[in-house]
Parts: C-alpha cells; sequence; structure tokens
C-alpha cells in the first residue's frame, strides 16, 4: 500500500531510472525487488519505480554492458537473480552522474535565478 | 539468440521472486497471504507487458543493429560503383545459369513422377536369349495378362500413326494403339469425357477415340463439344469419347490420340514383337515378386511354345527407374557440376576482390575495433555485407535464369526430355536458387571478413602510409584462390574440349550418303487399303514413275525407314550351310524394304558386287544386299556373294512372319548409318517388289534446293491418290543434324560454362596481379632507380602470375584427368583423357591468364622510379 498521497509521487524520465539502478548498485549487487525498494526508499517514496520500466531497464543495462546478472543467495538463503556494476557501468555511472548534475545545476538556474542572485 | 532466450528465462525467475518477496513485505506489514500476494501482484502490474517490454529490449536491439549493418553496407556499395557492379553481374551470370540448369535437373531427375503411387507402373518386356529387353507378341502378352496376379492391370500399346480425313488435305495423326486400361494404370483423368471402357479393346467396340490437347485444339479447333463426334481417321468412323488435359504428360507427348489395341485374328501371333507393355503393381507386390512370377509364366509359354519362345524370358522395369535415359540423366549431372563449378569460380572472384576491399578497408576496422567493436560484430557487419551483395545477384540471377531456362527449353532436341518433365521455375527452383544466394553469400563472404576483421590493430595503425595487406597471410590467401579458380577452370575447359572435339569426331563420321538436296517424307498407308502385296507393288510403281517425272527430281526412291531413324524391322536370320539354330535363337540384323533406286538417290557406295535392280521381282530368285559391318561380323574371311540368308517372311500389313526365304546375297553396300552415327549396325536391304510392306518413306534427291520441291511432290503424289497423306516432310540435312541435337546441346552448354569459367578466371587472375602491381609500384620504384630494365619489371610481374597459373594448371589436370572419366559414356572418338583436347585447354588458359598479367605488368614496367619513391 502506498504510504505518500498519489500526487506527490513522481514518475521518473527513462535515462533516470538507468542512473539511480546504476547508483544503487555501486552499493553492492543485489535483486530486482531490493533495487526497487532501495529507490523508493532513499527517495523516501518520491519517487514510484514502475515494475513495468525496470526490467526492460535491467535488461537494457545488460545489454550495454553496464550491469551484468547472476545467480546469487539472498540474505533469508533464497536464490535470487543478482545484479552487479560492471567496470563499464561503474565509469558510466560516473559519466552520467556529471551529465546529471549539470543538467540539474542549469535546470535549478534557470527555475530560480533571483535565488542566486539575492541571497547571500 | 540464445543469450536472448537465457535472459528471458533469467526474467521469469526475477518476476516470481520479486512477487514473492514483495508478498512477504506486505505480509509483514500485517495483510493476510492471499492479500498479500494479490496485492503484490497489483502492484506488479501486467507480467506479460513487462516480459514484453523487456523481450523488445532485446530483439529491437537486434533488428536495429541488421537495419543499421544494412544501410551501412548498402553506403559501402554505392561508394563503391565498380566493384558492385562487377560483383552483382558475376553473381546474376552465375547464379542465373545454376537455376536455369537446376530447373531441367528438378523436373526431370527429381520431381516425382505425376502419377498416383508411380513406384507401381512398371513395364514389362520380353527377354530374348541374348539380351535383356525387346518388344512382345500378341499371343506371349494375352498369356502374361490372363495369367499373372501381381499386377492390378496391364495394357499393350504400338503406335497408331493414322489419316484423318474430312478436311481439304488428308492429315496425319500420330497416335497410339492401346489395351483399355491403358489410362488406368496411368490413373489420369481426361479434361472431357472419359477414357477407355474396359470392354472397347474388344473388335467391334473399339471404334472410339481419345484425343490430346495439343490435337483437340490444333485439329479440332478446342470445340467443347467434341465428345460424341465422329471423325474418320484410316476412313473408318470413330467416336471421339474423350480429351486429355492440358500441361500433362499426356500432352507432351508425340502422341496426338489414342485408339483402342482389339487384336485382329491374323495379328493373333506369337514370334512378332510389335507392342510395349505396361503394368501396375497390386498393391504389397515388389517389383522382386513381379519379376519372379513373369519369369515363370515366361518359362511355361516357352516350354509350350518353343518353335517362337524357347530361350526367352521376361524382364520387369519399374517405370520410374527407366524413363529418363541414361545419356540424358549423365548429361543432366554433367552440366550440373558443370555450372556449380562456374559457380564456385564466381564466387572464389568475389572473395578475392572483397579480400583486396578488406585490405583497402583496414584502417576503417582497425578504427572501428579501437573505438570497441568486436570481432564478431565485424564479421557480421562485413558477412551483411556480402550477403546484400549476394541478395542483389541473386535476384538478378533469378531473371537470369529464367531467361536462359526460356532459351534452353526450345534447344532441347524434340521429345528428347521425357514427357513427365515439366520445365518451370516452380517452388523447389525458387527454394533452390534461394539457398544458392545464401550458400554463396557466406561462401565468398565469410573468409574475407574472417581475415578483415582479424587484422592487426596496431600494425595497421601504426604502419604509415602502407596498410599491412601487403602482409603474407593475405597474400597467400589470394593466390590461394587464384589457384583455385584456374584448376576449376582447367577442368570445365577439358570437359567442353572433350564434348566438342566427340562432337566433330562425330560429324566427321562418313554416315555412307550424301544428305544434300535429298528430302524425305512419309507417306502413311493403311493395310486396309492395301491388303496384299501386288497391291502395295502396284502402288509403290505408280508412286515412283510420278516422282521420276517430276521436273528437278534427279532420283526418288521408296523406303521402310529413312537413314539415322533405324531399321524397320530386326530379323532372327540364319545364314544356310551354317550349324542349325532354333527359329526363337537366332541372331537378328536390320532389315530394310527399298526400291532400287535408294542406293542413286542417297549416293551410297557399292563395295562389292551389284545392288538390287528393277528385273529382281516376286517372280525372280529372292536377292539382297548386305552392309559393311553385316559382311564383317557374319562372313569373317568369307566371300558373302553368293551365299543364302533365311529369314522368314514379312506378311505386309499384319504383325505375322510367314515361312522363311532364301535370300541370296548379291553385294555388300558401304553402312548407311541408322541407328545415330555413333553407331555400328549390321543390316540388309531387299526390294519392296520381293517383300512388299506398308510402311514407306520416300527418299528424294533434287537438282536444287530440295524444299523447293515439296509443292510439286505433294501436288504429283495428290494427283495419284488424292486421299494419300504425306507426313513429316523433312530434308535428309536436318535428319542428320537433328541426330546430334543432344551432343550439340551438351557441347554448346558445356562451351558457354567453360567460357564463363575462362572469363571469370581471367578476371580473378587480373585482379589479383594488378592490385599486387599496384601494392609494389614503390617497390618497382626502387627497382628501375637502381636500373632493372622494363623486361626485367614485366617478367617479374608476368612470372608472379604465370607460377600461380602453372599451379592451378597442375592441380586442375589432376582433377581433370580424375573427373573427365564421367564424361566417358558421353564421347566418341575421344579418349577421355585425350592429351590433345588437355593441351589444348591448358595452352588457352596459360594465354587467356598471360594476357590478363600483361596488362597489370606493362603497367609496372612503365613505372617512373621518380613518382613511385614520391608515393610515399
Amino acid at each position: 500500500m502506498p504510504t505518500k498521497e498519489q500526487r506527490e509521487r513522481i514518475e521518473l524520465l527513462q535515462g533516470t531510472l538507468d542512473l539511480l539502478i546504476l547508483r544503487t548498485l555501486l552499493l553492492g549487487p543485489t535483486h530486482g525487488h531490493a533495487i526497487a525498494k532501495a529507490i523508493e526508499m532513499r527517495s523516501e517514496d518520491v519517487l514510484q519505480v514502475e515494475q513495468g520500466s525496470l526490467y526492460p531497464a535491467l535488461h537494457r543495462l545488460i545489454k550495454r554492458g553496464w550491469i551484468s546478472v547472476q545467480d546469487g543467495t539472498s540474505e533469508n538463503n533464497r536464490r535470487a537473480k543478482f545484479y552487479r556494476l560492471t567496470a563499464k557501468g561503474r565509469r558510466q555511472l560516473a559519466i552520467e552522474t556529471s551529465k546529471w548534475d549539470k543538467l540539474a545545476g542549469a535546470i535549478a538556474r534557470i527555475l530560480r535565478p533571483a535565488e542566486q542572485e539575492g541571497k547571500p | 539468440m540464445n543469450r536472448r532466450k537465457r535472459m528471458m528465462e533469467n526474467l521469469d525467475q526475477d518476476i516470481r521472486d520479486f512477487i514473492e518477496r514483495e508478498t512477504q513485505d506486505n505480509i509483514e506489514r500485517g495483510m493476510r497471504p492471499e492479500e498479500a500476494r494479490y496485492a503484490a501482484l497489483r502492484k506488479f502490474g501486467n507480467v506479460t507487458r513487462v516480459k514484453e517490454d523487456t523481450w523488445g529490449v532485446w530483439t529491437l536491439g537486434w533488428l536495429e543493429q541488421l537495419r543499421r549493418d544494412l544501410s551501412y553496407g548498402l553506403r559501402q556499395l554505392r561508394r563503391a560503383p565498380g566493384f558492385t557492379a562487377v560483383a552483382v553481374v558475376t553473381l546474376a551470370l552465375c547464379i542465373g545459369a545454376n537455376t536455369a540448369i537446376f530447373s531441367f535437373v528438378d523436373a526431370v531427375l527429381l520431381e516425382r513422377l505425376p502419377y498416383p503411387h508411380p513406384e507401381q507402373i512398371v513395364m514389362v518386356w520380353e527377354k530374348p536369349p541374348m539380351g535383356e529387353r525387346n518388344g512382345i507378341s500378341t499371343m506371349n502378352f494375352l498369356d502374361w495378362k490372363r495369367q499373372n496376379t501381381v499386377f492390378t492391370a496391364m495394357a499393350a500399346e504400338t503406335g497408331g500413326s493414322m489419316t484423318l480425313t474430312g478436311g481439304d488435305r488428308p492429315l496425319q495423326l500420330q497416335g497410339s494403339r492401346v489395351s483399355a486400361p491403358f489410362f488406368n494404370i496411368w490413373g489420369v483423368k481426361p479434361m472431357l469425357g472419359r477414357t477407355f471402357a474396359p470392354d472397347e479393346d474388344q473388335l467391334g467396340k473399339n471404334q472410339v477415340v481419345v484425343l490430346s490437347h495439343r490435337a483437340w485444339e490444333s485439329r479440332f479447333g478446342a470445340d467443347p463439344k467434341i465428345i460424341g463426334r465422329t471423325i474418320s481417321l484410316d476412313n473408318k468412323p470413330y467416336t471421339v469419347i474423350g480429351v486429355m488435359p492440358a500441361r500433362t504428360p499426356f500432352d507432351r507427348t508425340q502422341n496426338l490420340l489414342w485408339i483402342p489395341l482389339a487384336f485382329k485374328p491374323k495379328e493373333m501371333t506369337r514370334d512378332y514383337h510389335w507392342m510395349i507393355s505396361w503394368a501396375r503393381l497390386r498393391p504389397g507386390v515388389t517389383l522382386q515378386q513381379a519379376r519372379e512370377q513373369m519369369k515363370s509364366i515366361a518359362a511355361r509359354i516357352a516350354h509350350d511354345y518353343p518353335e517362337s519362345n524357347k530361350g526367352w524370358s521376361a524382364t520387369v522395369d519399374r517405370y520410374q527407374d527407366t524413363f529418363v535415359d541414361a545419356s540424358l540423366r549423365r548429361s543432366l549431372w554433367v552440366l550440373f557440376a558443370a555450372v556449380g563449378a562456374v559457380l564456385l569460380i564466381g564466387c572464389v572472384n568475389l572473395a578475392n576482390l572483397l579480400l583486396a576491399r578488406g585490405a583497402s578497408r583496414e584502417r576503417e576496422v582497425a578504427v572501428r575495433s579501437a573505438l570497441g567493436a568486436s570481432q564478431r560484430r565485424l564479421v557480421r557487419q562485413f558477412l551483411t555485407e556480402s550477403a546484400l551483395l549476394s541478395g542483389f545477384g541473386g535476384v538478378a540471377g533469378l531473371l537470369v535464369g529464367y531467361g536462359l531456362m526460356k532459351i534452353f527449353k526450345p534447344w532441347t532436341p524434340l521429345f528428347q526430355l521425357p514427357v513427365e518433365a515439366d520445365v518451370r521455375l516452380n517452388g523447389h527452383v525458387l527454394l533452390f536458387a534461394a539457398a544458392v544466394v545464401v550458400a554463396t553469400g557466406i561462401l565468398f563472404g565469410i573468409a574475407p571478413a574472417i581475415r578483415s576483421a582479424r587484422s592487426d590493430l596496431v600494425e595497421s595503425l601504426k604502419e604509415g602510409g602502407r596498410t599491412a595487406s601487403s602482409g603474407m597471410g593475405r597474400k597467400q590467401a589470394r593466390s590461394g584462390l587464384v589457384v583455385a579458380e584456374v584448376a576449376l577452370a582447367f577442368v570445365l575447359l577439358s570437359g567442353a574440349g572433350l564434348l566438342v572435339r566427340s562432337f566433330y569426331q562425330l560429324q566427321q563420321v562418313d554416315p555412307g550418303f550424301e544428305s544434300t538436296n535429298v528430302i524425305t517424307m512419309w507417306l502413311p498407308m493403311t493395310s486396309a487399303q492395301y491388303p496384299n502385296g501386288p497391291r502395295i507393288i502396284s502402288y509403290l510403281d505408280q508412286v515412283r514413275e510420278k516422282l521420276d517425272g517430276v521436273p528437278g527430281v534427279l532420283a526418288a526412291a521408296t523406303t521402310s525407314a529413312l537413314p539415322l531413324e533405324g531399321w524397320s524391322d530386326g530379323m532372327p536370320f540364319l545364314i544356310e550351310g551354317r550349324p542349325f539354330v532354333d527359329m526363337a535363337n537366332r541372331p537378328s540384323a536390320g532389315f530394310k524394304q527399298v526400291s532400287p533406286s535408294y542406293l542413286s538417290s542417297l549416293h551410297m557406295r557399292l563395295l562389292k558386287g551389284r545392288w538390287l535392280a528393277e528385273t529382281d521381282t516376286a517372280a525372280n530368285v529372292p536377292v539382297m544386299v548386305i552392309n559393311k559391318p553385316m559382311a564383317n561380323r557374319y562372313f569373317k574371311g568369307e566371300d558373302p556373294i553368293g551365299k543364302r540368308i533365311l529369314i522368314q517372311q514379312i506378311i505386309p500389313g499384319q504383325p505375322a512372319l510367314g515361312p522363311e526365304i532364301p535370300w541370296q546375297v548379291v553385294g555388300v553396300v558401304a553402312e548407311e548409318k541408322s541407328d545415330g552415327l555413333d553407331s555400328l549396325s549390321p543390316g540388309m536391304y531387299v526390294s519392296y517388289k520381293q517383300s512388299p510392306t506398308v510402311n514407306t518413306a520416300l527418299v528424294v534427291r533434287a537438282a536444287m534446293d530440295s524444299a523447293l520441291l515439296v509443292k510439286s511432290i505433294q501436288t504429283a503424289i495428290w494427283q495419284l491418290n488424292k486421299n494419300q497423306a504425306v507426313d513429316d516432310i523433312q530434308k535428309l540435312d536436318q535428319i542428320k543434324s537433328d541426330s546430334l541435337g543432344p551432343n550439340r546441346l551438351r557441347a554448346t552448354l558445356l562451351g558457354i560454362f567453360a567460357a564463363l569459367a575462362l572469363l571469370l578466371a581471367a578476371i580473378g587472375i587480373y585482379g589479383v596481379i594488378s592490385y599486387s602491381v599496384a601494392q609494389r609500384t614503390h617497390e618497382m620504384g626502387v627497382r628501375a632507380a637502381l636500373g632493372a630494365s622494363r623486361w626485367d619489371q614485366l617478367r617479374l610481374v608476368l612470372g608472379g602470375g604465370m607460377a600461380l597459373t602453372a599451379l592451378g594448371l597442375g592441380i586442375g589436370v589432376l582433377g581433370a584427368i580424375a573427373l573427365t572419366s564421367l564424361l566417358a559414356s558421353l564421347l566418341f572418338g575421344v579418349s577421355p583423357h585425350d592429351p590433345w583436347t588437355l593441351t589444348a585447354a591448358a595452352v588457352i588458359l596459360a594465354a587467356v591468364a598471360a594476357a590478363a598479367c600483361y596488362i597489370p605488368a606493362s603497367r609496372a614496367a612503365k613505372v617512373d622510379p621518380m613518382v613511385a619513391l614520391r608515393h610515399e
């Protein structure tokens, strides 16, 4: 059950999800459910991961060679598919992160020009 | 593909896992298990949709990659129009030739016979004491038919050419007389009406006729109400009961009509072998069982009627095993192998071209792999390009193939292909062409693709201006390909050379007659109109007299069989004074009844004694002239003149033999070729006045082009008898040339393919040598600067090219010696390893190769050292 009101939730842009998945996996390999949970929790439930887009995104990343998938055993001894960041993915994450920072900064400058100039 | 599948399996497992975990979470949040699972499923959403989207990640990418490869490939091809054109034309010719020949191979050798259960259809022959297959006699056939239990039906067939009257002019229609179950054996249905009822091969009920579609169209204006119409054949009324369908074996046969074979009392003989027979095996009966039963029936007949049947047995052949003539089968396979070889040479050429292109694209490959393209990826890109080429070549090739098939089809001598063969571009042929396209794409693409993709990254980027392609590996690969194509071209060239030589030898054979200005035609006569000897003799006398009066006729003769068209009969004989042999076990030889003017009409040569004279009539001693093979075989070291040969009398107009006649040999003639220019057949000539027959053909020697006489000859004959059909008018030159038809066609086709192979090999050599010259411009410049003469330069390049050619020729000679023996049965007067032909092929190939090398060599010789050195 959703814990926040529906309208406060934001759907992710394509590409952004890729970035978040990569970032999540930076903490270590984990399975699909945990990835979705982690993104939702760390965004304090603002970001909602649509399962409809999670799996295609994971596979897209596998295909690009940014992450890999392996069989593994999870905390309560259950077998699961573990996704793991590859070296290439790690590099890509750095690129994507800096791109994102630039983009976010630029958008912020456009949206809040006064704040930047006015306040000390 | 595999990876995609694995990934989708992963996904399934992952989704299950996800839902379980979510359910678990929900339970921890305090939901009841069912509720928790339901909520988890709802949260996950549409599983199928997720799967589809994920599948799409993989699939779309794959298609996308292909699309990109294709458009990149197209751009590459467009950028090199010369290369593309050469490649597509080469492929179009090779694939076209293969498709065309395959359409014949398929129709003749591969297609199932177009009859229900064709494996049950058999031919049954009499087996003479010395031989395997012989025509069958009425009484033997009837005994077989009554006594056998292995066939569901049995039918006899014999020629039944008939004169159709009722139009402006009498018209001769080729036909067959067949027993009533004939059409049931084939299991075919008529297009209109019906075929014969079981009792219609009984006398009195047999005045019915089935027409072929061709006859119905050409002779009866495709009259839809033809069934029930009465037509006059040989002056007797016949009711049309059926028309066979178009585009079936029954439309492709020579026969225009079928009438029932009802035996007249005088045809009830056992010693006159005038029919063939067909039968359908009873389901479950094996060929072996049928053979055994027929043998035991034949043994019983031989025991009961030793006079005619002693030593005779029966032979049963499955029709599907025998309907394709052995030499046609062999010719088709040879031609098919030849076009296959041409295709191989074409592929080798293209592989060479691609290798050369690969060399010039080395830098591109290096850059792409430096940017992270995997080797697999590059191979795929190159293969896509070659597949594009073979695709274009294939489409063009299909058009070429269709055209070639349309051209070749009328070239096949009339009625040489089995009637069952329906040559066209059907599904099989298209499938074959598609397979060839794919195979060629891979064949000429794979080696260059792998080579190009594997090129050493560091080397090709490092080595300043020059690329690494002059490296040993690639050069060896290209040289190897040239050697292979020279070898293949040599095998083809020698094969074609042998066939051409054999064709030439056949043309040089002395046929024993002069064919220029001689016209021939058949005069069909029925035994109803000419029931006995005197009637026939007086009619033929009148015909000859009429013809002699036609201005322009130098000599006119009648004969029971035309030159090169066989003997009218094969007669068992016994030479008087030799040990007695049973009637059924005597050797037989060709027998012809001719007019005394036959010798002069054909310009045959008398070797000994005298020829038949006008005075050799029924009232005088029966005399015959034998041919040289007969004299050689049966009168070795003896003078045949004056010897007497005993032969049973041929009773005119019926399949029966009379008492023995002692024919006195009065002369020996040079062999007039009867069974084809390549065969030797012993034979005997007698005068129609001493052995009358209704089988009558005319041989007329004209003072000018014999075609000009046709009208006046016809007029003269119709003045004598307006109901006399004049059939099958042909120049003797034409008959002679037609008899060589299959040989000519084989030689021509193989010649064309060999020429194509030669051309392709020349292009291949030219390409390799000129490429290596271009690569060595720098070296040439240095040599020139150091004082090498033009001749030195020329020799260097020519030497390189010719060394490859020599190696190819060496391998080719071995190949030719191994393979040309397959041609042995198709050759005449030349050994399959004829040294002259092989030498000629080698000389031609070497000359062409030298010419192909000379162009780039002379370019190398002209290299200006300054320019070449500045080339860096």
